[in-house]
């Protein structure tokens, strides 16, 4: 083991694919970057983590040979980076062979030295954003070239080795009220993407786009046209500034070319009266065919019907094969802004289990014009974008979630003003509690296994680990891994809830972890800082720099006892 | 800028007033013989291919493909109309919607002929933007995003319409254009003309050829144009503008800005020279409207201490809300095509954001005036109105020409500089 991880760590400094047999990664696709093929096997590569949630499905979990619950306290800080650019960290990195690369909220790219948080290069495209806030969720890695969509509604190609642009080209089809933040999914050659355009007076819409030039391929737009299906859920013009933005990840089943996708909340947000009916496709989930040259709408599972609070499904879907009835079934999960948890069948988006995880109230009002009221959660609580991870092992699914209601007033009437929120209304004012859970949920039952109450809002996001040990030993087990707006980064047992290990990171986090190997031990990344969306009072003064943070194993046993 | 909404308020006046059907206007005139032979062919030349430039550029900010082909073909279609064919940099694969002297070529010859004319000042300043316009066209066309392209474009597009020059309500241009309305630039070589000075005396000339515009020309400066009053259309050059029309001895009596300037031509001719017409002013081709007075932004900035700076920073720096002053904002919101319409919309509806819609609209009108005041809007005797007005919709909210900002921050203006 320490033999080949060394050889392998030559072949990276070397910055070339070495054809060292038995290496198949490193012999095939391209130096600094993985293949599509590659992609499809993410979750079988421990050393990267090359997509969004470290697979397709989505599930943010790993299996596991270096940390168990009885050693993750001997996990040692292996290195910290500051973010130049501070602000709000809001994605997981993506690492590929030795490589780290991390974005900042102003669509700043920091490569860095996995090993060392060594930074080897930036890119500091410094866009002009004329809508939206500045966020940004993450590159995308498909053959060598990095992919991000930036604040500007443009797309860029950069050589992920020295951080060269090869292209960069406006992508949305109208800056004045798109822009980007999602991470771009590469699949099977296409770059998939979401357009960021949902409280400003847009249409949803996720698109392929050709990785090599920035050409759309295809487009699904969330709202339907006149003469398409769901087209009479919206009364008169209300259509044309529907929303439904894409702005969370993606599920793909690569055996049957699906993509799960959630729609954003309709327009304009508070203002229900003008847009009388259903909304579709806005906060739904949808199933969508991709293998043929446009995508085909398999089913679609609408989760709250006319919306008038954004309460979005913010959370990305995740894919799994979980255990309800004493049965394996392929499911989906998602999770929204409302505080909802759901748990869809993935082959019809029949509701198999619905699980209220933050404090609702008023949720069948609607902001009125004259005077307000109060609903809760409010438009940043309830289920946020970082999502959960699901553990097999315990057959557990694990969100965190905010309470925080809102004081709520509408408007007679909507004016849209290019650039400007298209709300008709304002966005509410907070009145607490500004808490969180972390919650557990039995997916056999849809009932919570335990959940830890927060002082804070949380959207720190989950990752699992099934610990397996190499050989037959003691330790077993599993552990998850989530952030807090407290800046404590922390681990669980999946079965009681109980506290194995944390840190204090030093500032809030809302990115959730990601991990890879190198030289034969575990890393565990979190970034912290800026609490971006969830500042609020009881929060006090937010940290002032950012950091993303590696952990590492304790040295593998092999290394001593051998 | 808005090219279009520009090109739109550039319309002459003069075509309007040269339909009007009167009757004959008395009395004879000749030629003026102190006109520089061929000059208004030349301005006239010079103005067509200036906007020919600006049609390219207008064009180019129309697009939306992201292929930069066609927004470099524009430019370069752009510096062809500036440059003509002899010219430096003339690239006739793209194609040439100039003549064969371009722009420079026009105004270069303008310049030699000018001497101390009244006109030469427009003439070297428009030669210096066209000039401008060419080196910012150069620059777009090395750029490697759109973006930059765009940003270096829109410096480029500037100089163009500051060239060209810009009507105002009261008939005075800058520019080119105010240099053909108010000067003897804007006598076209055959034209019959009238003493410039003869309104004065109240009366007009006797003798003016009964089928044709005459021009009243005195110092180089042209006062008025007197126009027959026959049944069926006059024409009049293209770029004329008029700042009153009145009916004397039962003839259409266009004056023009420099009508104003005739007690001093008249009077004292020797002085004539010193006085700096308004259609020869060198920058300010484009000057930010006066939408509101000084005591409205007054008022307006105690507003903004006591409900807006909390989040957009007493300096308007921006805080937990973003910046609404300064050159980027300004810009941003010229990219996005916005008028002062559109802003009050946005104050009037959204802002306060903990309580959108509380103040009266005459509050609210106060706090637009402070906006503007702060983002170097000049003001004046109207003010800031409690509805979206036609002149509200009309003036777009980008960086005014001409005044620096002199405050720190995102770069804002005093309410005394905005009142300079």
């Amino acid at each position: 083991m320490q033999r080949i991880s060394t050889l392998f760590r030559g072949a990276l400094l070397a910055g070339a694919a070495l054809a060292l047999p038995g290496l198949a990664l490193a012999a095939s696709g391209n130096a600094s970057g993985p293949s599509s093929d590659m992609l499809l096997k993410a979750a079988d590569d421990s050393a990267s983590w090359i997509l969004p949630a470290g697979s397709y499905s989505g599930d943010r979990s790993i299996t596991e040979s270096q940390i168990s619950p009885q050693n993750v306290g001997k996990m040692t800080k292996a290195w910290s980076f500051t973010i130049p650019a501070g602000g709000p960290v809001e994605a997981s990195p993506i690492v590929w062979h030795g490589m780290m690369y991390v974005t900042s909220f102003k669509n700043d790219v920091y490569a860095l030295d996995a090993k060392t948080g060594e930074l080897k290069w930036q890119y500091n495209p410094k866009p002009m954003q004329l809508v939206g806030f500045p966020r940004n969720r993450g590159v995308a890695i498909l053959d060598g070239v990095l992919f991000m969509g930036m604040a500007n509604g443009h797309m860029v190609a950069l050589d992920a080795e020295t951080g060269k642009e090869i292209w960069n080209k406006q992508t949305v089809e109208n800056p004045k009220n798109s822009f980007y933040s999602m991470q771009p999914v590469p699949y099977k050659g296409k770059l998939l993407m979401g357009v960021s355009n949902g409280d400003w007076g847009g249409i949803g819409n996720i698109s392929a786009f050709d990785p090599k030039t920035g050409k759309r391929i295809w487009k699904w737009e969330a709202v339907p046209g006149p003469g398409q299906k769901g087209h009479d859920t919206w009364s008169g013009d209300s259509w044309k500034r529907g929303g439904g933005a894409i702005w969370s990840g993606l599920a793909i089943d690569p055996k049957t070319d699906t993509l799960y996708v959630d729609t954003g909340n309709p327009q304009p947000d508070f203002l229900g009266t003008i847009r009388k009916g259903k909304n579709l496709y806005t906060d739904s989930m949808v199933a969508l065919d991709i293998s043929g040259a446009k995508p085909k709408m398999k089913w679609y599972h609408q989760f709250i019907p006319h919306d008038t609070h954004d309460w979005d499904p913010a959370m990305p879907p995740v894919l799994f094969e979980g255990k309800v009835d004493g049965k394996e079934k392929p499911l989906v999960a998602a999770g929204d802004k409302g505080g909802n948890f759901w748990i869809l069948d993935a082959t019809t988006g029949k509701l198999v289990s619905h699980t209220p995880v933050s404090y609702q109230m008023g949720q069948n009002t609607e902001p009125p014009a004259v005077g307000a009221n109060y609903a809760c959660p409010n438009t940043n609580g309830g289920i946020e974008y970082n999502g959960g991870a699901y553990d097999p092992a315990t057959n557990t699914f694990f969100v965190p979630s905010t309470n925080q209601c809102g004081k709520w007033t509408g408007s007679k009437k909507a004016v849209y003003v290019a650039g400007q929120f298209y709300l008709g209304g304002g966005f509410p004012s907070l009145v607490g509690p500004n808490s969180g859970w972390f919650n557990a949920v039995d997916v056999s039952t849809g009932v919570f296994s335990w959940r830890h109450h927060l002082g804070l809002p949380a959207n720190g996001g989950a990752l699992v680990m099934d610990y397996k040990a190499e050989k037959a030993s003691a330790a077993s087990g599993s552990l998850v891994f989530t952030g807090l707006l407290d800046g404590t980064f922390a681990a669980y047992d999946p079965a009681s809830g109980k506290e194995l290990w944390h840190s204090d990171m030093g500032g809030s986090i809302v990115a959730p972890p990601a991990t890879f190997t190198m030289d034969g031990r575990r890393y565990v990344t979190v970034e912290a800082g800026d609490p971006g969306f969830l500042k609020v009072p009881e929060l006090g003064e937010p940290a002032k720099t950012s950091t993303l943070t590696a952990f590492v194993s304790a040295a593998p046993q092999t290394a001593t006892s051998n | 800028m808005e090219p279009g909404k520009l090109r739109k308020a550039l319309r002459p006046l003069g075509g309007a007033a040269a339909l009007l059907a009167l009757t004959l206007l008395a009395g004879s005139g000749a030629a003026a013989k102190d006109i520089a032979a061929g000059a208004h062919g030349e301005a006239l030349g010079a103005l067509t291919d200036l906007q020919s430039a600006l049609g390219e550029l207008d064009k180019a900010a129309g697009l939306t493909v992201s292929d930069p082909d066609p927004y470099r073909q524009a430019a370069r279609r752009a510096v062809n109309a500036l440059v003509g064919k002899a010219g430096a940099g003339f690239d006739a694969a793209a194609g040439d919607p100039g003549d064969a002297a371009g722009a420079l070529g026009h105004l270069g010859r303008l310049r030699d002929a000018a001497g101390d004319r009244p006109w030469a000042a427009a003439v070297q300043a428009a030669w210096v933007n066209a000039m401008v316009a060419k080196a910012g066209l150069d620059d777009a066309l090395k750029a490697d995003e759109l973006e930059d392209f765009q940003s270096r474009m829109s410096g480029a597009l500037e100089a163009l319409l500051v060239a060209i020059g810009r009507v105002s309500d009261r008939g005075a241009f800058g520019g080119l254009r105010g240099a053909l309305a108010t000067t003897e630039l804007g006598v076209p070589p055959d034209a019959p003309t009238l003493p410039g000075c003869a309104l004065q005396s109240g009366t007009l000339p006797s003798g003016a050829p009964s089928d044709e515009p005459a021009y009243g020309v005195v110092g180089g400066y042209l006062t008025y144009v007197a126009v027959p009053t026959h049944d069926g259309r006059t024409e009049l050059p293209e770029p004329f503008g008029v700042g009153s029309i009145t009916v004397r001895d039962g003839r259409v009596v266009l004056e023009t800005a420099s009508a104003a300037l005739t007690g001093k031509l008249c009077g004292k001719r020797q002085q004539a020279k010193a006085a700096a017409p308004t259609g020869t002013r060198v920058a300010a081709a484009d000057p930010a409207p006066a939408l509101y007075t000084e005591a409205q932004a007054e008022q307006g900035h105690q507003i903004f201490k006591s409900h807006c700076a909390v989040c957009h920073g007493e300096q308007l720096q921006g805080k937990s809300a973003p910046t609404i002053a300064g050159p980027d904002f300004l810009k941003k919101a010229q990219l996005l095509g916005w008028s002062v319409a559109d802003l009050r919309q946005v104050v009037t509806t959204t802002m306060p954001r903990d309580n959108p819609g509380s103040l009266s609209p005459e509050q609210y009108a106060r706090v637009l005036s402070y906006l503007l005041a702060v983002n170097c809007y000049p003001p004046g005797k109207n003010r800031f109105p409690t509805t979206a007005t036609a002149s509200l919709h009309k003036a777009a909210l980008q960086p005014p020409d001409g005044v620096k900002p002199d405050l720190p921050g995102p770069g804002i203006c005093s309410l005394k500089t905005a009142a300079r």
